[in-house]
C-alpha cells in the first residue's frame, strides 16, 4: 500500500514542494522538484536526514573573538546536539584562513569544520 | 582638520559599499575612497554565518562572511583604499563628507561624486510601541546576532520572538544551537514573512511554535522581562485582549522590519521615496543631487544579496561614467507602482536605456501577471509575495514606447487562498 | 562592629531635588551626605521628568509651589550655564480652541502676574500662527510666557550631584535606608550600607518620602503616586513647535502636551492616572492612543510613524496639595521635603536654597557655628561634546584624545571619550552611561551602539560584559557567554 508524504525542500531558497510515495518503508517515488538536488534531499530527509551546521568557535590572538565555521556539507540531523558540544570547547588560534580545515572529522560525521572567513592575527 | 579631494567616496563597506567601489575601479575610477564605520570591511554580512548567501551570482551556496571575503580579497587586490572606524558624521549636497576616524581625527573630503550604501537600521520596540514595562532583555534580532556571532554571548535563556520574517526565523535556529530554549515565534500576518526552507530548517526542525495572526500585547517584568503577553488578531488586525495567554520568557527578540539609514541623504537634500524609504533614483541609480548615488539595502531593503551586488555593480559603473565622462542621464519618465504592487525602484526613467526593475507585491498573490505599462511587457509568476523582491529586465525598444508614465501591475489569476485550500 | 559614619547633614533622595539640596548645602562648611537606593542618581522619578521648566501662572498664589516655581525659575539660566546642563528659554503658549476658554486664559494671566511671573501676554489667533505656524487651525488664543523653558531633567540632577560632590558632599548610591532612630543630638540612618549618623536629616526620597517620614513616627502626610506616560518621536518632527503647547489645564494635571525637547525630539504627554503601586512604571496602549489623538488635534503634522521611543513616570504627589518643606512635626531633626510634585523640577534649585535657610537656621539655633564653604565653586567643567563641537574644538579635542574621533552612538553622535568620561564619572549601568551621553536615545534607540557600550563599559570597570546591567540589581543585560547553557 502506498503512501504520500508532502515536504519541502531546502536545498535552496525557491522551497520545492516535494511529494514522497512511500511503500512501507522504501520510498518509492519523489516528485515535485524543479531540480536534481531535490531528489537527494527527499531521499536524505526520508532516510537520513542531514543539516548544515554553521556556528561560531572562540579562536585566540585575532582581530575578531569569534571564527565563524561551518560543517563543509550537511552532517546527519540526529549528531547536531553532539557537535555543538564539541564546539563548545572547540578553541582555535589566529591566524586562520578561509576554508582551512578545523577539525577534519567532525563530530564522528567524516565531514570536515571548516573556517568561513579569515583572520587576522591580533597586531 | 584634514582636507581631501576625492574623485569617489563610497559610504559603507558592506557589500554595497564593496560591489559599487570595485565597479567603479573596473571601470576606470582611481581616485576613489571606501568609508566603513566598523573595525573592519563585511557590514552586515559578518555576523551573518549562516548559509543561503551567493546562489545566484556565484552558483554556490555561501555562509555571509564568506561572500563577504571575496568582494574584500577584490578590495584587497585592486589597492582600493579604505578608512574603517570611520563615521561620516555630515554630508552636504554639494558633495562635502566630513568623517570621524579616529586614526585620522576630523576629515573634511570633497567628492565629485558619492555612493550612498549605507545599509539599513531595525525597526524597535519603541516604535512599533508594545505596551508594557521597560525590563532589561528586549533586543532587537540584529543586535543579539552581533552579541552571540560577533560578542560571543548569549542575550538569555527563555526566548519569544516577534516577526517570522527570515532573521526573526535565523535567530530562532541560532537561538536553540546555542543554548537557549525559543518558546515562540509570533507573527502578525496570517503568513509566515520569510522563505519556507526557513521555517523548516529554523522551526520545524526545532519544534519552536509559530503563532500566525498574533501580536505581543504587554510586556511583564521590573527589571528583566519576565513574560510576554500574548493576543490573537481579528480580521481587522485588532488584538483580542479575552483571548490573550502568558509567555514566560526572560528575552524578547524583535524581527519587526528593516528601515533605510538614509538620515546623510535627507541632510544632502536627497529626495527620498516615502514608500522605499529610499531615495528617489533614476536607471542610473543616481539620486535627485547630481553626482550622489545609492544602492543596496539604504535604497531599499533587498532579501538576496546577490541583488545587492548587481545593484551596486551598477551604482558603481555608472557613478565612474559620471565622474569619467559627465554622464548624466535626462529621466522624465515617472515609473509608478500600480494595482496590488507596493513599490517600484527606480522612480524615474529615461526610457532610452534598458533597465532592470526591482519591486515587490503589496500582498501575497497566487498565479499572477506582472503587468508592465500598457502591456509592453507581461511575466506570469507562480506566485507573488511581499517578502520575495520581483525583478524584471526590459529593453530599451520596450521601453521607448512608453507615453507620460509607466505603470507596473500584478493582475492575480487565481487567488492565493484557493491556491491553498 | 564598624561606627556610623557621622555627619552634620544627610540628604534621603538623589533626584533632582535632593541633589538641588545637596549643592546648596555644600555652600556651608558642613559634614554632608547624599544617601540614593538606586544604584545611580536620577533613577526614579527625576528620569521620567518631561523637562519644561514652568513660568508660574499655574499654581495658586501665595503656595509654596508658586512662589519656588517663580524663584527656581529665575535661577534656571545661570544654574544651567554653570553646570553645563542642555536648556532653552523657548517660552510657553497655552492655548484654547474655543472661545468660550479665552476667559480661562487671562485668569491664569493674572495669577501668573500675581504671582510675579514676568512678560505675560495674551495672543490672539494671528499672533498664535504667526509665532507657531503648526498649531490647529481652531487654535482662539493663547497665553505667552517668555519665561518658560525646557531643560534635560536628569542630566541637570547629575550635574548637581557632582558640583555637590567636587564642594564635598559625600554622594552614596546603592544605599537603601532600613530604619531611623533619633536621640536627643541626632539622628541614626541605618543603611544596606551601614550606618550614618546626622545632626540634620532631609527627606527628599520622593516617591518613598512617607515611608521614610513614618520610620520617625511622622504620619502627617501621605504620597499618591500619579503615574504619567509620555512619548517620544523623532527629531525630525522636533521643530514642529518651537515652544511647549500646554491646553487649559484639566483638575489634576496641566494636560498633555506637545514638547520641544532640550535635545531636539518632540515630545507628546503626560498622561496623569493614580495609581497604588510606586514601582509600576508599564506604558499601554490607550494611553499612546490618548496622548496622540489629544496633540494632533493642539498641532498638525504629528504621524505615528515618527514614535521612535515611549516611558512612564510616577509623580510623587502628595494628599497635601501644596509642596510639603518643613520641619517634621513628629521629628525636630528631620525637614520634610516631599510631594515635590509640578513645578518641582523648576523649583528645585528654590527648594535647595530654602533647605539651606533652614539648616543653617536649625544648627545655628543649637550654637553650632555655621560657616560658608570658602571654597564652595558653582561650576562645573565644560563636557566635551562631540555633537556639540565646531570644527576647530573638535579637533583640538581630538588631538589630546583620538577617542573623540571614535563615534559609539550614530544616532546622536557619541564619541567613545564621552562614554569613557561617563564612566569615570560615576556610571556604572547602560542607563547611567544614556542619561549622562545620550547614547541609546536616538532612533535606532541603542541598536547599533549597545555591543560596543558594552565593551567599553567592560574594559573600563573591569567587569565582564555578563555583569553589566541596565539600572543596577536584576537588571542584567548579556547574562550567558554562547553555548555556556549547553
Amino acid at each position: 500500500m502506498s503512501l504520500t508524504r508532502k515536504l519541502t525542500c531546502i536545498s535552496c531558497p525557491v522551497g520545492c514542494t516535494l511529494t514522497l510515495t512511500l511503500d512501507g518503508k522504501e520510498l518509492t517515488n519523489i516528485s515535485g522538484n524543479q531540480c536534481p538536488r531535490g531528489l537527494n534531499y527527499a531521499k536524505d530527509e526520508f532516510y537520513n536526514p542531514k543539516r548544515m551546521l554553521t556556528s561560531t568557535i572562540r579562536i585566540e590572538d585575532g582581530v575578531i573573538q569569534q571564527l565563524p565555521v561551518r560543517t563543509q556539507e550537511p552532517i546527519p540531523k540526529e549528531k547536531i546536539p553532539l557537535a555543538m558540544k564539541i564546539l563548545k570547547d572547540l578553541t582555535t588560534r589566529a591566524p586562520v584562513n578561509l576554508g582551512e580545515i578545523i577539525d577534519a572529522d567532525f563530530a564522528d560525521t567524516k565531514v570536515a569544520l571548516i573556517a568561513t572567513r579569515s583572520v587576522k592575527k591580533k597586531s | 582638520m584634514l582636507k581631501w579631494q576625492k574623485d569617489l567616496v563610497i559610504i559603507g563597506g558592506g557589500p554595497a559599499g564593496l560591489a559599487a567601489a570595485v565597479a567603479a575601479r573596473d571601470a576606470g575610477v582611481e581616485n576613489l575612497l571606501i568609508l566603513e564605520r566598523h573595525h573592519e570591511l563585511g557590514g552586515i554580512l559578518n555576523q551573518c554565518i549562516h548559509n543561503g548567501f551567493g546562489l545566484h551570482y556565484f552558483k554556490e551556496e555561501l555562509t555571509g562572511p564568506e561572500y563577504a571575503e571575496r568582494f574584500i580579497n577584490e578590495v584587497h587586490q585592486k589597492q582600493i583604499p579604505y578608512l574603517t572606524d570611520a563615521m561620516v558624521i555630515a554630508l552636504s549636497p554639494e558633495k562635502n563628507v566630513q568623517v570621524a576616524c579616529p586614526d585620522y581625527g576630523l576629515i573634511e573630503i570633497q567628492a565629485k561624486a558619492i555612493i550612498l550604501a549605507m545599509g539599513c537600521r531595525e525597526r524597535t520596540r519603541g516604535a512599533i510601541n508594545i505596551p508594557g514595562t521597560r525590563p532589561a532583555g528586549v533586543y532587537t534580532a540584529g543586535m543579539v546576532q552581533n552579541l552571540i556571532n560577533i560578542e560571543g554571548y548569549l542575550p538569555g535563556k527563555e526566548i519569544v520572538i516577534v516577526g517570522s520574517g527570515d532573521i526573526g526565523l535565523i535567530m530562532a535556529r541560532r537561538l536553540t544551537l546555542e543554548g537557549a530554549k525559543v518558546k515562540a515565534v509570533v507573527e502578525i500576518m496570517p503568513y509566515p514573512g520569510g522563505l519556507t526552507r526557513n521555517i523548516v530548517q529554523c522551526l520545524d526542525d526545532f519544534g519552536v511554535p509559530l503563532y500566525l495572526s498574533h501580536s505581543i500585547v504587554e510586556i511583564k517584568g521590573k527589571d528583566r522581562v519576565e513574560g510576554v503577553l500574548v493576543a490573537p488578531l481579528d480580521q481587522k488586525m485588532q488584538p483580542n485582549l479575552e483571548k490573550a495567554f502568558p509567555l514566560d520568557c526572560d528575552t524578547l527578540v524583535l524581527s519587526v522590519g528593516l528601515i533605510p539609514e538614509n538620515e546623510l541623504s535627507r541632510q544632502a537634500g536627497i529626495q527620498i521615496d516615502p514608500v522605499t524609504s529610499g531615495p528617489q533614483v533614476n536607471e542610473a541609480l543616481a539620486t535627485s543631487v547630481s553626482g550622489i548615488f545609492s544602492c543596496g539595502n539604504v535604497l531599499q531593503v533587498h532579501d538576496l544579496v546577490d541583488n545587492v551586488t548587481r545593484e551596486s555593480q551598477k551604482a558603481g559603473k555608472n557613478a565612474a561614467k559620471y565622474i569619467l565622462a559627465g554622464e548624466e542621464p535626462r529621466c522624465e519618465t515617472k515609473v509608478v507602482a500600480g494595482e496590488n504592487v507596493r513599490y517600484v525602484v527606480p522612480q524615474i526613467i529615461s526610457k532610452s536605456q534598458d533597465v532592470e526593475f526591482f519591486l515587490r507585491a503589496a500582498k501575497p498573490l497566487g498565479k499572477s501577471s506582472l503587468i508592465v505599462g500598457a502591456n509592453i511587457v507581461t511575466k506570469k509568476l507562480r506566485e507573488a509575495k511581499p517578502g520575495e523582491m520581483i525583478s524584471i529586465k526590459i529593453p530599451a525598444e520596450k521601453l521607448s514606447k512608453v507615453d507620460d508614465k509607466l505603470e507596473f501591475r500584478l493582475v492575480e489569476e487565481v487567488s492565493s487562498l484557493e491556491l491553498n485550500s | 562592629m564598624a561606627f556610623a559614619k557621622e555627619y552634620d547633614v544627610v540628604i534621603i533622595g538623589g533626584g533632582v531635588v535632593g541633589t538641588a539640596i545637596a549643592r546648596s548645602i555644600a555652600k556651608l562648611n558642613l559634614r554632608s551626605a547624599l544617601l540614593e537606593k538606586n544604584m545611580e542618581i536620577a533613577f526614579g522619578t527625576t528620569k521620567a521628568n518631561s523637562g519644561i521648566v514652568h513660568a508660574g501662572f499655574h499654581s495658586q498664589p501665595d503656595t509654596l509651589k508658586a512662589k519656588l516655581c517663580v524663584e527656581g525659575n529665575k535661577m534656571y539660566p545661570t544654574l544651567c550655564q554653570d553646570l553645563d546642563v542642555p536648556f532653552l528659554q523657548n517660552g510657553l503658549l497655552m492655548v484654547s480652541y474655543q472661545k468660550s476658554d479665552e476667559a480661562n486664559l487671562k485668569e491664569y494671566l493674572s495669577q501668573g502676574e500675581k504671582n510675579g511671573v514676568p512678560d505675560l501676554k495674551i495672543l490672539d489667533r494671528d499672533e498664535l500662527l504667526a509665532l507657531e505656524p503648526n498649531l490647529a487651525n481652531n487654535v482662539s488664543a493663547g497665553l505667552l510666557a517668555p519665561s518658560g523653558g525646557i531643560v534635560s531633567p536628569f542630566e541637570l540632577a547629575i550635574a548637581q550631584s557632582e558640583n555637590a560632590q567636587t564642594n564635598g558632599v559625600d554622594i552614596v548610591c546603592d544605599c537603601s535606608v532600613n530604619d531611623l532612630t533619633s536621640t536627643k543630638d541626632s539622628v541614626t540612618i541605618s543603611t544596606t550600607k551601614g550606618q550614618f549618623q546626622t545632626k540634620i536629616i532631609i527627606n527628599a526620597a520622593g516617591l518613598f518620602a512617607d515611608n521614610i517620614a513614618r520610620l520617625l513616627g511622622d504620619d502627617s502626610f501621605r504620597i499618591k503616586p500619579r503615574k504619567g506616560e509620555e512619548y517620544l518621536l523623532d527629531k525630525r518632527v522636533g521643530n514642529l513647535v518651537s515652544r511647549t503647547i500646554f491646553p487649559l489645564p484639566t483638575p489634576n494635571s496641566k494636560g498633555i502636551l506637545v514638547i520641544p525637547t532640550a535635545h531636539g525630539n518632540l515630545m507628546l504627554g503626560p498622561t496623569a492616572n493614580e495609581i497604588t503601586a510606586r514601582d509600576e512604571f508599564s506604558t499601554t496602549a490607550l494611553g499612546w492612543e490618548k496622548i496622540y489623538n489629544f496633540c494632533q488635534k493642539m498641532v498638525t503634522g504629528i504621524e505615528k510613524r515618527d514614535l521612535i521611543a515611549s516611558f512612564a513616570g510616577i509623580r510623587a504627589a502628595s494628599d497635601r496639595g501644596d509642596f510639603i518643606i518643613e520641619f517634621s512635626p513628629s521629628c525636630e531633626r528631620l525637614i520634610n521635603v516631599a510631594g515635590i510634585e509640578s513645578p518641582g523640577l523648576t523649583a528645585a534649585p528654590a527648594i535647595g536654597e530654602m533647605v539651606l535657610k533652614m539648616v543653617r537656621e536649625k544648627l545655628t539655633a543649637e550654637g553650632i557655628t555655621v560657616l560658608d564653604n570658602p571654597n564652595f565653586n558653582p561650576v562645573l567643567p565644560k563636557r566635551l561634546r562631540l555633537s556639540q563641537m565646531s570644527g576647530t574644538e573638535l579637533d583640538a579635542a581630538i588631538s589630546k584624545d583620538k577617542r573623540f574621533a571614535h563615534v559609539i552612538c550614530r544616532c546622536e553622535l557619541v564619541s567613545e571619550a564621552e562614554i569613557v568620561e561617563a564612566i569615570k564619572r560615576g556610571a556604572r549601568t547602560l542607563d547611567g552611561v544614556k542619561l549622562r551621553t545620550r547614547a541609546g536615545m536616538g532612533r535606532c534607540q541603542g541598536g547599533f551602539c549597545t555591543p560596543k557600550i558594552l565593551k567599553i563599559m567592560s574594559r573600563e570597570l573591569n567587569i565582564p560584559v555578563s555583569e553589566i546591567t541596565k539600572r543596577g540589581n536584576g537588571s542584567k543585560l548579556i547574562p550567558y557567554t554562547a553555548k555556556e547553557l549547553l
